[in-house]
């Protein structure tokens, strides 16, 4: 197993939920889109922080990954209905760093994003590049 | 189809067209043009109408402020630059994207400011740009886009 609680190894993989199956996908090839790796700015101990929301599913089962992508999915009225899946060592090839942020349990922050909107963009593109959708299986 | 929120945008666009430019031309012709180059903006906005892309009422608005410069943008379309295909940002932006391959892609985003932010990636090399529209596709967005998409 590539988890360990308290260490973000090169070959551990994060996952961004998706709560619409279109806004992460192309269905013409399955690729992922770059806005699902959106970084979402916020304040945090009186300062901004740009970061986009991850999970740490390695070791997971398939029904405690749906329960973390449900969890992350809620504040939105949502269920997960994908998840958008990359190692952490193909998001440090790009220039930014993941950074451990629990609470919820699992979850991590993919951070140090640059503060020019088009290379932030440009970082997105390079993740999608990088990444695979897993669809949620219909019950 | 001439009842979808997407298609009365296009009316006024083409209402706001000078008279005498309609009467020199072929009308049917030039408004199937202009349907045609308009079609995916009023796909994306009748989506969005319907609630498709969960947007918040922030984004909304913020989608519905930037529609007319969408459609500006696709009106004066430069020739050398193939149609784009059209997605909407959670925060209401709208997305002009030419993709090739997952490796290979280009897009800019449109602010209600009439700001464009452009970028695109082949292989690993990176492209940026940045710019105000004011009128017309500004250079440095049209030199990243043809750089990256074929």
């Amino acid at each position: 197993l590539t988890y360990s609680p308290d260490i973000l190894g090169d070959e551990e993989s994060l996952v961004r939920f998706a709560p619409e199956r279109k806004s992460h996908f192309r269905p013409s090839d399955g690729s992922v889109k770059p806005k699902a790796f959106q970084p979402e700015t916020r304040v945090h101990h009186e300062r901004k922080v740009t970061e986009t929301s991850v999970s740490r599913v390695d070791g997971c089962v398939d029904k405690e990954i749906w329960q973390l992508g449900d969890e992350a999915c809620r504040n939105r009225g949502k269920v997960a209905q994908g998840y958008s899946q990359i190692a952490i060592s193909s998001v440090r090839k790009t220039g930014l760093g993941v950074m451990i942020d629990e609470p919820p349990l699992r979850h991590a922050v993919i951070n140090d994003w640059p503060s020019d909107e088009s290379e932030i963009e440009a970082r997105m593109k390079l993740l999608a590049a990088e990444a695979k959708f897993v669809h949620r299986p219909q019950t | 189809m001439g009842e979808r929120p997407g298609y009365q945008y296009l009316g006024s666009l083409i209402a706001r067209i000078p008279a005498e430019i309609l009467e020199s031309i072929r009308v049917p012709q030039y408004y199937e043009s202009i349907r045609d180059a308009m079609d995916p903006l009023a796909e994306l906005v009748n989506q969005v109408e319907r609630g498709e892309h969960d947007l918040s009422e922030m984004a909304l608005m913020t989608f519905r402020g930037v529609v007319e410069f969408a459609g500006e943008l696709l009106l004066t379309r430069p020739n050398s630059i193939g149609a784009p295909s059209l997605d909407v940002r959670d925060d209401g932006r709208i997305e002009f994207e030419w993709y090739e391959s997952p490796r290979q892609v280009v897009s800019f985003v449109i602010g209600p400011d009439w700001s464009m932010v452009c970028s695109g990636i082949r292989e690993r090399a990176v492209m940026t740009a940045r710019s105000i529209f004011v009128g017309s596709w500004p250079k440095e967005i049209v030199s990243t886009i043809s750089a990256i998409a074929d």
